[in-house]
């Protein structure tokens, strides 16, 4: 027989045997954890450690500048979004900004990135061109997760055009939800 | 959303180093900021909803202490009522040794010191509440 064959022969034989087992017997219970143990082992899906590790080589491999020291077993990835970072007019930077216009400050641009969050750290990268493809693509995340379903890993993965634009310590970020569309630009942190 | 970063990245190019503050807008590419308020509201309180609860659980990674949360509160109210900023505090609740041995203990802005008095009448540290 066909090895991959073996595990789901054995997953029928224990729904056909609690099937005909009465309610009370038991074995009733063991064997209901066998069949779900069996019916795992026969998905072949690729367990947590294999998944994480999947994700370091799917950034290493696409985010140019990842650097390595943040590839640990130790570190899990916990989720991604994509942002428009809006930059206030008036903020502290080296490029050149426009002037402000009365009422609301008016931003000196806007900058396509994705925030990938770990469970201590933040990292920050660029999207490239005008921000057209979202992070989780572009790194190859979605792809990813549908092979590890299946049982495989991602090969073969090359430079995306993301760029790596920094990484802070979770400990070291507030964060607010300022509520829906045009949320305001002001900052009421302390500088 | 609005962050603030205490240690900005500062080894980057041009805009991308030493701006503490960031205002971030949620976006799904290839549309505009907003084209989808009620996915960008949703995806926005699950990405944040998770840097909490990572910021939460950081400090009981080392198993020397353990996080509540009470509920969110009202903490100010401006423009008439029309903005409220609700705020939820997490709790981190430490023995008196595990606090002793934490590294980084000025990150909080305030603590809770819970004190008994021994058989001896000598004042004992039972546990910090540190809120941050």
């Amino acid at each position: 027989m066909d090895p991959v064959q073996r595990i789901p022969r054995y997953t029928l034989l224990f729904r056909t045997m609690i099937k005909h087992m009465a309610p009370y017997d038991p074995q009733r219970k063991k064997l209901i954890q066998a069949d779900e143990m069996a019916s795992k082992i026969a998905l072949a899906e690729a367990d947590e450690q294999t998944k994480q590790a999947a994700i370091w080589y799917c950034l290493s491999a696409t985010v140019d500048g990842f650097p390595p020291g943040l590839i640990s077993n130790s570190r899990r990835f916990i989720d991604c979004i994509d942002v428009e970072d809006v930059i206030a007019s008036d903020s502290t930077t080296s490029s050149s900004s426009s002037s402000s216009t009365g009422g609301a400050a008016a931003h000196a641009g806007v900058l396509h990135c994705t925030l990938f969050l770990f469970d201590d750290k933040l990292v920050i990268c660029k999207r490239p061109g005008n921000g057209e493809k979202s992070g989780r693509a572009l790194a190859g995340l979605d792809e990813m997760e549908k092979l590890a379903k299946a049982g495989g890993l991602p090969l073969g993965m090359k430079k995306s055009g993301m760029t790596f634009k920094g990484v802070v310590d979770v400990t070291d970020v507030v964060a607010a939800d300022v509520g829906g569309p045009g949320e305001p630009l002001e900052e009421p942190y302390p500088t | 959303m609005h962050f603030y970063l205490e240690n900005p990245p500062e080894n980057q190019t041009d805009r991308w180093s030493n701006r503490p503050f960031r205002a971030y807008s949620i976006v799904h590419p290839p549309g505009p900021v907003n084209l989808d308020p009620t996915r960008s509201e949703a995806d926005k309180a699950r990405f944040l909803e998770h840097l909490w609860n990572v910021q939460a659980l950081y400090r009981t990674r080392a198993g020397q202490s353990v996080v509540l949360c009470a509920e969110e509160r009202e903490v100010e109210s401006s423009r008439g009522g029309a903005r409220v900023v609700l705020a939820r505090t997490y709790f981190n609740v430490y023995q008196r040794t595990a606090f002793l041995q934490e590294s980084k203990k000025v990150w909080f802005e305030s603590a809770f010191f819970l004190t008994s008095t021994n058989l001896s009448g000598e004042t004992e540290l039972d546990f910090v509440f540190l809120f941050g």
